[in-house]
């Protein structure tokens, strides 16, 4: 079933707000003011998503998973191409990150930058749309979409709801893409929390 | 508080978890605290718990935390505090006082209360595995760096070695270069040698030819000129020559007996002329103890000798020359003598000139340097004469070194090593003689120079003579007008205020003993004019003439006859009389043919010439010659192959002498020519002396006059009738009688003979079966042709026996041919001449 456009703007607000607490995370976290830019919210096919990432030519890709459980059950993934990851890492973590190589660097930093983003997110549709879930400790891998999107043990007809966002640093000239997507055996508990919630979302318009 | 206690048991199993782990309530309550933190902070749990965390840790009050701790408290979302960002939120200095590393994990657990969530902290200290992951990084990097520098190391090395292999293989090129270009240098010098004797060698042949001609007073002056002028390039040639041997380790010294005291007068006799000309005085001192008979390299002795004798003459104006001879004193370290038999000979040469600066007298002994350049100018040469000299005294075993002052005059001082010759018999009867005449003999000695006074002086004291001395007319007259014991007086020439010959005038009134005249070659104003002087000596004193002259004196002996010999320099016309030699010049060159049979036909020899090696094989299969003055460099087939053939095809009474006519003088071209059967060589340009002596060295063939028809395998009697008539006949009638065509016939066939003849030798002499085949087939058929049957029947048999492969006596079966062929040939001239007087008619018809 697809959601109809109301459904999504509300997705897409609520979505919008769980951003927006992440950045103000972020912006304590660093002393550079990051922008994330209002992100652009889809549905896609798996088949459609794999070519899109491929289209940018990102092959290899740093992704932190947060599995859930509750109303409905999936997983959530925060993807950055790698260069962005490494920059985002560079920045957060200083100049000098305490003599650590990269890899460690980046992988601590990223983690808990996905975890921010993920619970950002997350927490504002536990919150808006009442819904509590169990959530497993996010991990972190590197690899390319296919894989991670198989170690899930998902198909390729399956529907995955996208969140892209842009984050800016203009102080330091960095910018890159961040992916936020959710793959989920069904979207009806969702859409039919946000039919509930559609008083609401009309008095917030 | 109820709640913490009921909780607690559940709490109990985290007690044995090695990670820090505490629970926080909303309010920041600690709920729980378990052993491992204990150990970490030495807070007990007892304290802690019930306390708010922010008292014992106030990071964790920051807002940034609280806004973080929302989410878990509120919506249970797990929270994750990286190491790389937080470091250690825990105070903990476990084990050192480093912070600690620590990685935090927030779960949620369900609040006792049933309202929201309680937060499990779980810290994994990653102090120590962080550290083990950096001391494995720095490891991983040293180890990184090492092999990078290894790398670079290699790459360094192989690069220096790739530089060093290059320049390997440059200096190898270089090398290589440097060789060719030596050799290229070689070759050149040979070649230039070559090309300059060809022209040098008509030069001085045909001046001393023309000197021997009637000239007028102006010509033979001229003449002279051109004479000397090619004397002098000659020896510039082979100054250059020398010096290129000397450089390129090539020469070889040739030892052999000599006599000093010839080898210094014949010096000396060199620069006579010149240094008379110039009124210096020459003169030679022998200490008693060196040996006069050593054997060594005569030629380079007296070269050493020439070049520092003639650079005394050029560079002195006034006073004297003097040689002095002696043996190095055993301690000075120049003496490198080691036994009995060999001495280190000193030898100094002093002259009174212009003298050398100290400067200047280290330069003197390096190649091509003068003093300066203007000293080039002024007395020419090309500097090459001393560095030769030294670097000869140095091969002999010796050196050389000069010490001079400027304005007094220089010594030049050369040793070498020498063996005493043992062989040499000692003039003893000679000797003994002298001594027995001499003895007790007084002479009175008159030179204004010192030096003569002091040699004439050791010589009549070696001869135990008693000496008086005096410096001058005035003083001699004073010691006769006192004594008349005297024998002889000894005048010299040249003295200022009263002069040799004035001073004798004015002995000559009031005494009568015997007068000799010491005086410089070319200065005596009356050679043989009065005979108011007994005997004559000419400068420098040589003993030997010295002994002569006062033998002569006092004993009564001819001394005309001691006189000592000039040089054979004038054409001895009757040489070809008295030592007839038959000749054949081998000599491409049509000048230096001319110049060489010139120079014979003025000795009395007519020679006979051939161009190339081919020709002279073919000469002497016609005829026997005594000598062959044979070039090397010939075109066809040069002088060596020639008379490698010689040596090789003709019989050993036939063979003639050869010797070798050479432009090319460079080391090893001497063994070259001896290797291929030469007798000796004459080098271009040609010095009458050397022809003369190698003309008066030739013994004539004991069978000389050789005639053509006497052979030396066959008797005359066995080569008569070689001509078959009948096929004379024939061959008479198919030409028509044509006496003119039949004698042209014959001349080819025996052209073609002889060169057969000559093919043949040479093709028998190799071992070539087919070749020596073929012509002897095509000789047996031109023979036959012309009726030579006989001969033609030797042909057959050597032609059969070749075929066989059988050469083993082709060579005496080539002697018998020929005889055949001289005998046939004869008969058949005359026979033809007989056949042209018989049928004139048939001619005429014809």
């Amino acid at each position: 079933m697809n959601p109809t456009e109301a459904q999504l703007d509300t997705l897409k607000e609520i979505i919008n707000v769980g951003i927006g607490r992440a950045a103000a995370i972020l912006n304590d976290m660093l002393s550079a003011r990051v922008y994330l830019d209002v992100p652009e919210v889809r549905l896609w096919s798996i088949a459609e998503l794999t070519e899109q990432i491929r289209s940018t030519g990102d092959d290899r890709l740093a992704v932190v998973s947060l599995d859930f459980r509750g109303p409905f059950t999936g997983t959530a993934h925060l993807v950055f191409p790698t260069e962005s990851a490494i920059k985002l890492a560079t920045i957060l973590a200083g100049d000098d990150p305490e003599g650590q190589e990269m890899d460690s660097l980046i992988i601590g930093t990223i983690t808990e930058v996905g975890n921010i983003l993920i619970n950002g997110v997350m927490g504002s549709i536990g919150n808006i749309l009442n819904l509590r879930f169990l959530y497993s400790i996010p991990s972190y891998e590197e690899n390319t979409l296919d894989r991670i999107m198989l170690t899930d043990g998902a198909v390729q007809d399956i529907t995955v709801l996208l969140v892209r966002t842009r984050f800016t640093i203009k102080s330091l000239s960095i910018d890159g893409d961040m992916l936020l997507i959710y793959n989920v055996g069904s979207f009806s508990e969702l859409l039919a929390a946000i039919d509930r919630l559609s008083p609401t979302a009309e008095s917030g318009k | 508080m109820t709640a913490i206690e009921t909780g607690m048991p559940q709490f109990d199993i985290l007690d044995i978890i090695p990670d820090g782990m505490f629970v926080l309530r909303n309010d920041y309550v600690v709920q729980f605290w378990n052993r491992s933190l204990e150990d970490w902070t030495g807070i007990e749990r007892d304290q802690i718990v019930g306390t708010p965390i922010t008292t014992w840790f106030p990071r964790l009050g920051e807002a940034r935390y609280a806004s973080r701790l929302g989410a878990i408290f509120e919506g249970g979302l797990p929270i994750i505090l990286s190491s790389q960002l937080h470091g250690s939120l825990i105070t903990s200095f476990v084990r050192s006082n480093e912070p600690r590393i620590q990685h935090t994990t927030i779960t949620a657990i369900p609040s006792r209360d049933g309202a929201g969530f309680d937060a499990l902290f779980t810290i994994q200290d990653v102090t120590e595995s962080t550290q083990r992951v950096q001391q494995y990084r720095q490891m991983r990097d040293r180890a990184f760096e090492e092999i990078e520098e290894r790398k670079r190391v290699e790459r360094e090395l192989a690069e220096a070695n790739q530089q060093l292999t290059e320049a390997a293989s440059r200096a190898q090129a270089l090398a290589e270069a440097a060789e060719a270009a030596n050799a290229a240098k070689s070759e050149f010098l040979a070649n230039m040698s070559h090309e300059i004797r060809t022209p040098m060698n008509a030069i001085v042949g045909m001046t001393a030819i023309l000197l021997d001609t009637a000239l007028t007073p102006a010509q033979r002056e001229y003449i002279e000129i051109i004479q000397g002028s090619g004397d002098t390039l000659l020896s510039i040639i082979n100054d250059i020559l020398d010096f290129s041997k000397i450089e390129a380790g090539k020469l070889e010294l040739e030892y052999q007996p000599l006599s000093l005291r010839d080898c210094i007068e014949e010096s000396l006799d060199l620069v006579s002329v010149a240094a008379g000309r110039k009124g210096l005085e020459l003169a030679y001192l022998m200490e008693d103890d060196v040996p006069e008979h050593i054997v060594g390299d005569v030629t380079r002795i007296r070269q050493i000798l020439a070049n520092l004798l003639s650079n005394a003459v050029k560079f002195t104006e006034a006073g004297e020359i003097v040689i002095r001879v002696q043996l190095a004193a055993p301690d000075n370290e120049r003496n490198r003598a080691t036994d009995h038999e060999h001495k280190t000979l000193h030898i100094l040469v002093r002259d009174t000139g212009i003298g050398i600066h100290p400067d200047h007298s280290a330069r003197l002994f390096q190649s091509f340097s003068q003093i300066d350049a203007s000293t080039t100018r002024k007395y020419g040469g090309t500097g090459l004469g001393l560095a030769i000299s030294k670097q000869l005294c140095e091969l002999m075993g010796g050196d050389m070194w000069v010490e001079s002052r400027p304005g007094i005059g220089s010594e030049f001082h050369f040793t070498f090593l020498a063996r005493v010759d043992s062989q040499a018999t000692p003039d003893s009867i000679h000797t003994r003689h002298l001594k027995s005449t001499l003895a007790g003999k007084r002479a009175l000695i008159v030179d204004d120079n010192a030096t003569n006074r002091l040699i004439l002086q050791r010589y009549a004291e070696s001869w135990n003579m008693q000496t008086d001395m005096a410096a001058d007319g005035q003083q001699t007259l004073g010691i006769l007008a006192n004594s008349d014991a005297f024998d002889l007086a000894i005048l010299d020439m040249q003295m200022p205020q009263m002069d040799g010959r004035t001073l004798a005038g004015e002995i000559r009134r009031s005494h009568s003993l015997p007068l000799i005249l010491l005086t410089s070659q070319g200065l005596d104003p009356d050679p043989e004019g009065d005979d108011i002087f007994a005997a004559r000596l000419n400068k420098p004193i040589k003993p030997a003439a010295l002994s002569a002259a006062l033998l002569h004196v006092l004993g009564g002996e001819q001394a005309a006859s001691r006189r000592v010999a000039t040089k054979d320099s004038s054409f001895d016309a009757q040489l070809g009389q008295t030592h007839p030699l038959r000749i054949l010049l081998a000599e491409d060159s049509r000048i230096n043919q001319r110049v060489t049979l010139l120079t014979l036909e003025k000795l009395g020899y007519h020679a006979a010439v051939a161009a190339n090696g081919l020709e002279v094989l073919e000469a002497l299969s016609q005829q026997t010659y005594d000598l062959i003055l044979m070039d090397v460099q010939m075109p066809e087939m040069d002088g060596i192959e020639a008379t490698r053939a010689i040596r090789a095809l003709w019989p050993a009474e036939r063979q003639p002498r050869i010797v070798a006519l050479t432009a090319n003088v460079l080391a090893g071209s001497e063994n070259q020519y001896v290797a291929a059967g030469m007798d000796g060589y004459i080098s271009k340009p040609v010095r009458l002396e050397e022809l003369i002596d190698s003309l008066r060295s030739t013994p004539p063939l004991a069978d000389a006059p050789a005639t053509e028809a006497e052979s030396p395998t066959s008797s005359s009697e066995s080569l008569a009738g070689q001509i078959d008539l009948s096929q004379l006949e024939t061959l008479y009638a198919m030409t028509g009688y044509d006496g003119e065509y039949i004698q042209e016939l014959m001349d080819i066939f025996t052209s073609d003979a002889a060169q057969m003849l000559s093919d043949l030798r040479v093709s028998a002499a190799k071992g070539d079966a087919r070749a020596t085949e073929r012509l002897a087939h095509t000789l047996k058929s031109s023979s036959q042709l012309v009726g030579a049957m006989r001969l033609g029947e030797q042909c057959q048999e050597l032609e059969s026996l070749a075929a066989g492969g059988q050469l083993a006596d082709a060579l005496q079966r080539i002697d018998s041919i020929e005889a055949h062929y001289d005998a046939a040939r004869k008969e058949l001239q005359g026979r033809l001449s007989e056949m042209a007087e018989v049928s004139p008619d048939m001619q005429r018809t014809g």
